[in-house]
């Protein structure tokens, strides 16, 4: 587990995470009257001088593996299900964010001056033993300490690496007993998520980000947890997002779905949440069709029935625990039931990020869940 | 205690203010001293504690190098390939701002991402504005509220910061308010900058001043694991080892303040054992009448012990209230000591403890309380009928007197043997010369007897009967003479001892500065705060070369460095010897050889180090140093003698220390002139030749000289200020005690100018006897105060320091002394003289 010192040294960054992640995660009482201050400042001034994603781009491999530092926020998103050859099941994240503090590149003159500010997060969730270990990393970017490049693709923070090529990445990260080290391989190409990559997130224009993935990873490996190390194969997910901003300030957080099934297909949901209780019609998904093809599914397509919460004994947050995906477009109501209640991330942003089983009568398979924005009142 | 008993004790004080002051003087200005220095101590170690916590925070071991620093490489290795944490990178270094009349600062360089387990004040309170400023705009500081007001900075403001030959202007991106007291305090002399700035700022540009690691159970490696990580030159040790090398530096120091406070104290209790008996001895008679109309004896016991502890109480009031305001300048003195010789200081909070308080109250109390007990007990003895006798007192010195003088000698024993007990401990070899004190003091009324009875003739033969009278006189009111004697002779021999020991102790620095200093003109780097390692191209040499009137040059580099082994040490690499005839204290291959000992590899010990680390003088010794490519035996040469620092040298050849050592610096360059040349001119201009930004300190040879004696005697004008102190004590002690000792007479002066004395006998007949007193403390004086210098010079400052001395006594400053001992006397006697002079015979007589 993530150790008790206090690795989080400003609390300041979490609203950066907050704006990437999703509005209001894990602030506290104490940090309101700064959180809004800082709001205004990321909202307002402090994001011009940045690229926004106003319109659809031509996306370029592997030149957009690699970093796109004239946007304020992005990240290097893994998650996956692993299995060992007895069965026994895990699941994984590793994650790179990147965060531009100021939009001036800045001449390497000294090894220390950098803009950019880099954190990764790593978990790995032991479903037989129900437990979940989750670390957090953060670094200024530098070529000593963190960064990300395309040529040949790699991303760092410290000793935790992903790097190697488009279709081939090797991971390698490690907290005390807990090791990551995995060899993923692109199945399917990848997939422009929303409007040809372009995925907006608000109504104000600009409130959208560059978004694609790769929804089929076949991973083979090895995980050290608590200090006993297993031989695993299984499937892994990469979302990569960049962008300048997000949300707004009526938008509560997201809960966002990555599910591989058994006849390789692949789907993809995110539903925004407002504050006022409703959904965003913005919401969105995309259907991967085993041969590839794809398909964009909006807010019409489907709806999601959250089924059951549990509430942390570690925060007190309730989240949902389990929903009902109805799929119009493929006539299916998928039952998502998480591996383990508890993939709650301890890091200095609050989220839950967790495996998921996928029942759907003829559709089965595994997948993950992202919820953001929970626990605020 | 009876309600109308003390009224009537205090009615006595209003009655006779100027005693009741005296007492409350004496009281006052012995906690005083006590609390002031007490206070200075406190305050500069707790400033130094909190200037070196502030800096190392939390951490349990740092990696450290030599001369530059570390790689910062070094760092990113542990970080991203060995995965060491948690760990943070840090670079310190002392920089002066244009504010507070160019107050010093410590500027902390830190990486915001890797503090927090380490010095949580950075995260505590600092906003992501503020963040984003410090690590996207370059030379942004952070610095605590107190600080910004002392500075008058807010945020956004701008300061100019120079660290020569650097000069920046720094932007303050915010205003830490950790609510810790003592971060706070920590925070009083710090700047927190990002790390890419401070290297920037302090010229440091790739270098790190160290690696601060957390190695506890949660740490992803152990202390040997690290070890191996590191490359030959760097070294894994725990920070308390170099605060403590420091701090044991400044031990020494603070110990001798201490003592001389002590002594301060000692001259009080005198004082107010005087003042006490005396009040006592002149109301023999009010206890007389008191005793017959039914007080008991323990009720006028009573009486004078509750006076006593109320004057008490006021004397060590008003002693708290001079003393904090001793403390602050103390202070001031005492940690630019630290600075001059140490380590720079950047906080210096005069901090008031409690225990400094209660120290001088129970001091000033106790001791005025245990000063009264004997007057007390005479009170308790004054019967109704026997007033207006003599007292016992004498009766009770006269049958004592074996046993005082017995214990007197067996004191002066103890004394001795702790002085020849062979140990290195400073505070035993204080005490012995507080025994000593002692022992010479309970001696001198057995001395003082034998002293009167064979000087009458003397006396009669210059004074004629007035002498002899003058002479019986003193010899029969021993037990208040002896005190006055005492006192007196205690402060004018600690003006003996400590001067002679300041003045050994110059005159031996001259000497050395003589022999030592052999080149005309220095050209050294600005001193930024000792434990700077900062040096300048080897280009410097060649420079000054090119000046037509330089005939060789010789350069030095010097080093700071805390070892495990050594503690504070300084490490001088030369190209030759500037000496032009250097002291040995001992050579391995003779003096002519020991350079071309050195040439081959062997090195020279200062006498502090070799005395500090029991090193001793004979051939097969060697050091091990941590050079860059690891652990090397160095054998010694020989042990040299040096008074520039305490700190202990290792003096190595120039070609030797290259080899072993990456660094290409220089600290400083001694430039030999020709025979005609004239060296002020010269260094005025290779000064204006070199020097236009600060960057070089050029100085000649009487200049540096001139310089090295200043901070000499910065370094003692807090000895010179508590011994002024202590003679002052002393000075109000011997007064009270000689005019009470008059003015208890006046029976005896009334019958003897009935008897005929005239008015100019009774005068002379005073002031003889004063005048005798005065004469005895001051012979007495002589030895005794230069006996303690001797202690002083040959066990106390070799213990302390482990420097040889050679003692130089000024007959000019005994003969000054001795005077000083007579005048004091003398003007005590003079009021009484005076006023008894006035007075008409009958008036005296009048109460028989």
């Amino acid at each position: 587990m993530l150790s008790n010192r206090n690795i989080f040294p400003f609390r300041g960054i979490v609203l950066i995470l907050i704006m990437a992640i999703g509005t209001g995660c894990a602030t506290n009482s104490e940090d309101d009257e700064s959180a809004s201050t800082a709001l205004a400042a990321l909202s307002g001034a402090d994001t011009t001088g940045y690229a926004r994603a106003h319109e659809p781009r031509s996306f370029a491999f592997p030149a957009d593996d690699g970093p796109h530092p004239e946007f304020k926020t992005e990240w290097w998103y893994w998650t996956g299900n692993l299995f060992t050859e007895e069965g026994r099941r895990f699941g994984y994240q590793f994650t790179v964010f990147r965060n531009a503090l100021a939009p001036d590149t800045v001449l390497q003159t000294n090894a220390w001056r950098s803009n950019q500010l880099y954190f990764a997060h790593m978990a790995i969730s032991d479903i037989q033993s129900e437990s979940f270990h989750a670390f957090e990393r953060f670094s200024r970017g530098s070529p000593a300490l963190a960064g990300a490049q395309a040529h040949p693709f790699r991303v760092w923070v410290e000793d935790w690496i992903a790097g190697g090529a488009s279709d081939s990445v090797r991971i390698v990260a490690a907290d005390g007993s807990s090791k990551l080290d995995l060899l993923l391989h692109a199945e399917k190409p990848a997939v422009l998520q929303g409007n040809d990559g372009l995925s907006r997130k608000s109504s104000a224009p600009g409130n959208a980000s560059y978004y694609y993935s790769r929804t089929r990873l076949g991973t083979t490996g090895q995980l050290i947890v608590d200090g006993k190390t297993f031989s695993v194969s299984g499937t892994s997910w990469l979302d990569r997002e960049w962008s300048t901003s997000v949300l707004a300030e009526y938008q509560e957080g997201w809960d966002w779905f990555a599910l591989q099934f058994d006849d390789e297909s692949e789907l993809m949901l995110y539903q925004l949440r407002l504050k006022d209780g409703t959904i965003d019609s913005l919401s969105s998904g995309m259907l991967v069709e085993p041969d590839g093809r794809t398909r964009t599914l909006h807010s019409s397509d489907f709806r999601i029935e959250p089924t059951g919460d549990w509430t942390s004994p570690e925060t007190g947050i309730r989240w949902p625990s389990g929903w009902l995906l109805h799929v119009h477009p493929w006539d299916v109501t998928l039952r998502v039931t998480p591996a383990q209640k508890n993939q709650e991330m301890p890091t200095s942003i609050r989220y839950w990020e967790g495996a998921v089983d996928v029942d759907g009568g003829s559709k089965n398979g595994v997948g993950y869940v992202e919820l953001t924005g929970y626990g605020t009142n | 205690m009876n309600r109308a008993l003390l009224r009537s004790g205090l009615r006595y004080h209003r009655r006779h203010p100027l005693q009741a002051a005296l007492l409350v003087l004496g009281v006052a200005l012995g906690v005083a001293v006590v609390v002031g220095i007490d206070i200075a101590n406190v305050s500069a170690d707790r400033s130094f504690r909190s200037s070196t916590n502030s800096l190392t925070g939390a951490a349990t071991h740092q990696i450290i190098g030599n001369a530059q620093g570390i790689p910062d490489s070094v760092f990113f290795r542990l970080r991203s390939e060995e995965g060491v944490r948690p760990s943070a990178p840090v670079i310190e270094g002392i920089v002066q701002t244009d504010r507070e009349g160019g107050r010093t600062l410590r500027l902390l360089g830190i990486d915001p991402f890797s503090e927090a387990p380490f010095r949580s004040y950075v995260a505590e309170g600092v906003d992501f504005t503020v963040l984003q400023r410090l690590l996207t705009q370059p030379h942004t500081i952070l610095l605590s509220a107190d600080l910004a007001k002392d500075l008058q900075l807010n945020a956004g403001d701008t300061l100019a910061l120079t660290r020569p030959p650097l000069r920046f202007a720094a932007v303050v991106a915010g205003i830490l308010q950790p609510e810790e007291e003592f971060t706070r305090r920590s925070l009083g002399g710090m700047l927190v900058t990002d790390i890419a700035s401070a290297q920037e700022m302090l010229g440091m540009q790739g270098y790190l001043s160290r690696i601060d690691l957390l190695l506890d159970g949660a740490a992803t490696h152990d202390a040997p694991e690290i070890e191996a990580m590191l490359p030959a030159g760097l070294l894994l040790q725990r920070p308390e080892s170099r605060s403590s090398a420091i701090m044991s530096m400044t031990d020494a120091f603070s110990l001798n303040l201490t003592a001389l406070s002590l002594l301060a104290l000692i001259v009080g209790m005198f004082l107010i054992y005087d003042t006490v008996s005396f009040s006592v001895v002149r109301r023999r008679e009010q206890f007389g009448i008191l005793r017959a109309i039914g007080a008991s004896r323990k009720q006028i016991a009573a009486m004078v012990l509750t006076e006593t502890a109320v004057l008490a109480t006021v004397g060590s009031a008003a002693g708290l209230i001079l003393g904090i305001l001793l403390g602050y300048g103390a202070l001031n003195m005492v940690s630019q000591t630290i600075s001059d010789l140490y380590t720079t200081m950047t906080v210096t909070d005069v901090t008031v403890s409690a225990g400094s308080l209660a120290k001088g109250i129970f001091l000033g109390i106790g001791a005025s309380l245990l000063a009264a007990m004997a007057p007390a007990r005479e009170a308790m003895s004054s019967n109704p009928a026997g007033v207006m006798r003599r007292m016992g007192l004498e009766d009770r010195l006269q049958h004592i007197l074996p046993a005082l003088t017995m214990t007197g000698l067996g004191l002066l024993v103890l004394s001795s043997l702790l002085l020849l007990l062979p140990h290195k401990r400073v505070d035993l070899s204080f005490a012995s010369v507080l025994l000593f004190l002692l022992g010479v003091s309970l001696l001198i009324p057995a001395t003082l007897r034998i002293v009167m009875r064979r000087s009458l003739p003397l006396l009669r033969f210059l004074f004629g009967t007035i002498g002899a009278m003058a002479a019986r006189s003193i010899s029969r009111a021993l037990s208040r003479t002896t005190v006055a004697i005492a006192a007196l002779m205690i402060a004018v021999s600690v003006i003996v001892g400590v001067n002679t020991m300041i003045g050994s102790f110059r005159h031996t620095v001259v000497n050395w500065l003589s022999t030592t200093l052999g080149a005309d003109v220095f050209v050294t780097i600005p001193f930024t705060g000792a434990g700077q390692n900062e040096g300048t191209d080897v280009a410097l040499e060649q420079r000054i070369l090119s000046h037509p009137d330089v005939s060789r040059t010789a350069t030095a580099r010097t080093l700071s460095l805390i070892s495990d082994r050594y503690g504070m040490h300084q490490l001088v690499a030369v190209s030759d010897d500037i000496a032009s005839e250097r002291p040995y204290k001992w050579t391995r291959d003779g003096a002519e050889n020991t350079w071309e000992a050195l040439r081959n590899g062997a090195v020279l010990l200062s006498e502090p180090f070799a005395y500090r680390n029991g090193i001793p003088a004979e051939p097969g010794q060697s050091v091990s140093l941590h050079t860059d490519s690891g652990l090397r035996q160095f054998p010694v040469a020989g042990i040299y003698l040096d008074y520039s620092s305490d700190k202990g040298t290792v003096l190595i050849d120039d070609a030797v220390y290259r080899r072993y050592w990456s660094d290409r610096k220089i600290s400083s360059v001694a430039a030999f002139l020709h025979p005609s040349a004239n060296p002020d001119r010269v260094a005025e201009e290779l000064r204006a030749q070199l020097g236009t930004e600060g960057l070089f300190v050029v100085q000649s040879n009487r200049g540096l000289r001139d310089a090295a004696l200043d901070i000499f005697d910065r370094t003692f004008t807090i000895t010179i200020a508590l011994q002024l102190l202590a003679v002052i004590v002393a000075f109000t002690g011997v007064f009270s005690t000689l005019m009470a000792l008059q003015l208890e007479r006046s029976r005896e002066i009334g019958t003897l100018r009935a008897t005929g004395m005239s008015r100019s006998q009774m005068i002379r007949y005073i002031l003889t006897e004063t005048g005798v007193l005065g004469i005895w403390s001051g012979l007495l004086a002589l030895p005794v105060g230069l006996i303690m210098a001797l202690i002083l010079i040959f066990v106390i400052n070799l213990r302390s320091f482990g420097w040889t001395l050679q003692l130089h006594v000024q007959p000019v400053q005994l003969l000054e002394a001795f005077l000083v001992a007579v005048l004091a006397a003398l003007l005590a006697g003079l009021y009484p003289a005076i006023r008894y002079g006035r007075v008409k015979p009958s008036e005296a007589l009048r109460v028989e």
